[in-house]
């Protein structure tokens, strides 16, 4: 009833933990019946390990959260060593987000990974990260530069490639028709919307790094009208996300074009709900005589 | 103004089955040294959590489980 799939690989369930809200995995194994979500997406990984940005980097904000995390991971090397095997044995899916701050990282994380026995069944492009000095963002606001970006990527793997999209850009459409020209088999949409917090009484600001990525339910509207937009000008799948945290929100996301959609702020407050919602959406198809969840796919009047 | 309908205890109480393996992740997350700069910076980590805990019980509005 929740299956999708995704070129030729089938997900139990439309619903999936967003990149960097779940850890690699394997941290939530023993919290979460994982054979309810559809896929675990990884935290980004990077060439060299990162620590990220300096403390403060989290900012809760109304219905959302602000952060400047800076692709804190271990790296490449440690992942494929520590945290790839412990991922092999989950009981559900997983993709792994790459990010890099050159042409040449994003190959060299690809191709490492691609040499490795990982049972991924694909690619998340993090092309659009706000939180790194120089980084993904770059490309993920510049059409030509994803088409090759991409383009360069697919030819060192068969594996899902999916390029998850900035809503920090004048036309996200033209970014997402590139990407799909350059082969890749799916769009996530949208990554965090740049945001700023300061103090009122002390002038602080409450990020390390001033600037950093809103998340959360306050995003809901902007993510739906970017992949609605998306979703009239691709033909490949997409990935909707932004604020998600009730079976409603799903339905809107699927409604306006989403195949499939990430769960990612709430998460911080409650990893088990992906599972829950899992529950809920059966629920919900069963009371509205929903046969297939594809069926809501696009069904805007 | 939003409606808080649990109080920080309750909130803890809800968390009390994360493994440790996922609280460890989620300092790294917040920390650039993970749970050595909560322990070597008590009173940013005490604030800090309230901040999340007072979030939580925010955030729970929105969440319609």
């Amino acid at each position: 009833m929740l299956k999708v799939k995704i070129k030729d690989i089938e997900f139990s369930s439309p619903i999936i933990a967003a990149s960097g809200t779940f850890g690699y995995g394997d941290e939530v194994s023993k919290l979460v019946d994982l054979s309810k979500i559809g896929c675990v997406i990884t935290k980004s990984i990077t060439y060299e390990n990162r620590d990220g940005n300096d403390h403060p980097r989290i900012h809760e904000s109304s219905s959302g959260m602000l952060n400047s995390i800076g692709l804190a991971n271990v790296g490449v090397v440690n992942f494929c060593k520590e945290k790839l095997p412990k991922l092999n044995n989950i009981k559900t899916k997983f993709i792994i987000s790459i990010a890099g701050s050159t042409f040449e990282e994003y190959q060299s994380v690809l191709k490492t990974i691609e040499s490795t026995n990982g049972e991924h069944v694909g690619y998340e492009i993090n092309v659009s990260c706000p939180n790194v000095k120089a980084g993904g963002m770059e490309f993920g606001i510049n059409h030509e530069m994803i088409f090759d970006l991409v383009s360069e990527l697919r030819k060192l793997t068969n594996k899902l490639l999916i390029v998850k999209l900035s809503p920090n850009v004048t036309d996200i459409e033209k970014i997402a028709a590139s990407s799909e020209r350059a082969g890749a088999d799916a769009i996530s949409a949208i990554n965090t919307l740049q945001g700023l917090a300061i103090d009122s009484k002390s002038g602080n600001f409450l990020l390390s790094t001033k600037f950093g990525g809103l998340s959360g339910p306050a995003i809901k509207p902007v993510a739906l009208a970017k992949v609605f937009k998306v979703y009239n000008n691709v033909k490949i799948p997409i990935i909707g996300m932004g604020g998600i945290s009730s079976v409603s929100d799903i339905v809107e996301f699927l409604r306006v074009g989403s195949t499939m959609v990430q769960i990612g702020t709430v998460n911080y407050r409650d990893p088990s709900l992906i599972s829950k919602l899992y529950d809920q959406m059966l629920n919900f198809m069963n009371e509205n005589n929903i046969n297939k969840i594809t069926d809501l796919t696009g069904d805007y009047k | 103004m939003t409606k808080v309908t649990k109080s920080k205890i309750e909130v803890i109480w809800s968390m009390r089955k994360w493994p440790k393996e996922y609280i460890k992740w989620r300092l790294v997350t917040a920390y650039p040294n993970g749970w050595k700069f909560a322990l070597s910076h008590p009173i940013i980590f005490v604030k800090d959590l309230w901040k999340f805990l007072t979030w939580c019980q925010m955030i729970d509005n929105d969440i319609e489980i």
